[in-house]
């Protein structure tokens, strides 16, 4: 490790919650651990960051000046469906006609270290189903998986490599293939365990193809209390907001994360807002997460099956849960109005 | 663009306030100087993003024409309550703020070229409109006939009066205004908008229509066009949205995925009824 890196890794915080937090000593990792609530993704686009600052003065024009680059930071311990939302962030933030300077400035000082998993942390992940684990298949610099007593480590980058050299005594390239065939022993032999299975594609083909009922948007939208819990905490969603704050002559620019459930996030200053209605803010977060726009741009659904927004929508409309109504309900609703309420699908995933 | 943005997508450049046009009681038309003298050029119909330093950053439409850079022309009404129309609204000529853009594809004018036009401005619509116009008077004889239906509440709203009087002697645009309510000190036309199409007679496949106006207007205008034939690809709409970056990356105007800051904010309603409104 170099002198200079800064080392973010799960650790226990005060009480005893699992946090991605700078650790002084080996000793406060953790190392067999269910994902944190918040996203490790938070080091690339935190919850609240200056993109710029500037001071001000009587007669001239503000000084603006960028934000310096964050120093280099290792990220151990990324489970795979965060490290797909960093591949997914990487695409949005840097692809496309605009390259986000702020995010790029950020993501070139990171080194992404994953633990891959072989089985569910708990009853709400769905990676299986969406494409992104329980084992990373890229996106990372190195990635180790425990299988039995050792651990099973990948290099995927240089930067990964310029890590494991000075580790060289500890590693043995002899039993690698070995621990491969035993690792993918272990992952297919779990995907059993893992709740939900398969239905994201066929939500995906059905909401791409309008096939969903207006009343289940209405259902949908009627429970959700729209606190934005879901997006805050999914590491996929990466929608924005930006404030100014000034004091004394100097000021910054901030963004801060933004949720589409929000009543306000499309108001605009004329007091119009074009999704008023929860159903409304309801039928966009689906499509943005599920429509075939999001997989032919970004090459996967915005959803990588942490099971976040499972743990925190306390409607029980999580996305597992629209992925499901919708794999239910989407096609036969045109014909048949005689189809089962939302919240006996929702929720049981 | 790239290189356009070395400097980072979100740093807003300086611009120092000239003027202050007081157009109506809500409505100002402001004009800033680009400090960093580098030209600026934009399409019609393209957006920008100004930053008030101390109360934050806006999209608005630009109205000057097109070439009339190191200048800008934006007109903004002011929202009471609006952290950052309150602030521009309350800056003195000489002071500073910034700007960011231009962004989004402003209007078609390859499009519209050789063809007639009718631009329908509903209030402040008629601000982004106003570049559309004077471009096509700049190179008058490449279009067709062109007419302007600008239609407000009162005769006080009215934008740009003198230019107005200046667009009213012209034979090369057909100017025809209207007001909603009966007015002491109007004798034109009263009625919405939508009346103004009473006696316009043209040849739809030779017809462009651009609309830009308050929510409320668009069904009843574009519904007026098909009344006349006009197809959905020659129906030009301006989509407002609220946004944060300009850029396509903060998600706040994004429509099923299709992004108004990028491939808008102009579209054809044959493009609009595709993607829909959500
Ligand atoms: S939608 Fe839910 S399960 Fe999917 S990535 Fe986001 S928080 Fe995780
Ligand atoms: S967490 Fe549940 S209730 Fe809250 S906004 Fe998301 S879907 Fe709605």
């Amino acid at each position: 490790m170099n002198a200079t890196d800064h080392f973010i890794a799960p650790t226990l915080a005060l009480h005893g919650d699992l946090v991605f937090a700078r650790v002084a000593s080996a000793d406060a990792v953790e190392l067999d651990y269910e994902n944190s609530l918040i996203s490790p993704t938070c080091y690339l686009l935190p919850q609240r960051e200056a993109v710029f600052t500037y001071a001000m003065a009587d007669g001239a024009p503000p000084e603006v000046r960028a934000v310096v680059p964050p120093e280099s930071d290792i990220l151990f311990g990324v489970r795979p469906c965060d490290v797909a939302a960093i591949e997914y962030l990487d695409r949005f933030f840097m692809g496309g006609e605009f390259k986000d300077d702020v995010y790029a400035r950020r993501r070139a000082t990171k080194t992404i270290v994953a633990m891959g998993c072989t089985g569910p942390q708990n009853e709400t992940c769905w990676c299986t189903c969406s494409h992104a684990g329980p084992v990373a298949r890229n996106g990372f610099d190195l990635q180790l998986t425990p299988v039995g007593d050792d651990y099973l480590v990948e290099v995927g980058s240089e930067r990964g490599m310029a890590l494991v050299e000075p580790a060289g005594d500890l590693l043995t390239e002899a039993g690698a293939p070995e621990l491969l065939a035993e690792r993918d022993r272990l992952v297919e032999a779990s995907w059993h365990k893992f709740g939900c299975q398969g239905n994201i594609a066929q939500a995906m083909r059905w909401i791409s193809g309008d096939d969903t009922p207006e009343e289940l948007w209405q259902e949908l939208g009627a429970k959700c209390f729209g606190c934005g819990s879901c997006s805050l905490v999914c590491p996929v969603c990466s929608c924005f907001d930006t404030y100014e704050y000034a004091e004394d002559g100097m000021g910054a620019r901030i963004r801060c994360w933004d949720s589409c459930h929000f009543p306000g996030y499309s108001l605009e200053a004329s007091g119009f807002n074009p999704r008023e209605t929860a159903s409304e803010r309801m039928f966009h977060y689906a499509h943005h997460k599920l429509c075939y726009d999001t997989f032919s741009k970004y090459g996967r659904p915005g959803c990588v099956g942490c099971g976040r927004c499972v743990q925190v929508c306390s409607a029980q409309i999580d996305l597992p849960s629209i992925a499901q109504v919708i794999r239910e309900r989407g096609r036969q609703c045109r014909d048949c109005t005689a189809h089962a309420p939302v919240h006996e699908g929702a929720g049981e995933t | 663009m790239a290189a356009e943005h070395e400097h980072g997508l979100y740093l807003p450049r300086s611009i120092e306030l000239v003027e202050a046009i007081e157009e109506n009681a809500l409505e100002k038309t402001f004009v800033f100087d680009l400090l960093d003298g580098e030209p600026m050029p934009y399409n019609a119909g393209q957006f920008m993003l100004l930053t008030v330093f101390g109360a934050g950053e806006a999209p608005f439409t630009l109205c000057s024409m097109p070439g009339e850079a190191p200048r800008v022309r934006l007109t903004v009404r002011r929202y009471p309550g609006g952290r950052v129309t309150e602030a521009l609204h309350a800056m003195e000529p000489g002071a500073h703020a910034g700007i960011r853009g231009p962004f989004g594809n402003g209007f078609p004018m390859d499009a519209l070229r050789g063809r007639d036009v009718l631009v329908v401005a509903g209030g402040i619509g008629m601000a982004p409109q106003r570049g559309l116009i004077e471009a096509i008077l700049n190179e008058r004889d490449s279009f067709g006939r062109l007419t302007v239906f600008y239609g407000m509440a009162n005769p006080e709203q009215m934008l740009y009066k003198d230019l107005m009087a200046q667009w009213q002697e012209r034979d090369d645009l057909d100017l025809r205004l209207t007001i909603d309510r009966p007015h002491p000190d109007w004798d034109g036309h009263v009625g919405l908008i939508t009346t103004l199409f009473q006696d316009f007679e043209a040849d739809p496949s030779r017809l462009s229509v651009t609309i830009v106006g308050p929510p409320v207007m668009y069904p009843f205008v574009t519904q007026e066009c098909a009344t006349l034939g006009v197809a959905d690809e020659d129906i030009l709409v301006s989509l407002e949205r609220r946004m944060a970056c300009g850029v396509g990356k903060c998600g706040h105007c994004a429509i099923k995925g299709h992004y108004v800051c990028i491939e808008g904010p102009v579209f054809t309603l044959a493009q609009y009824k595709e993607f829909g409104e959500d």
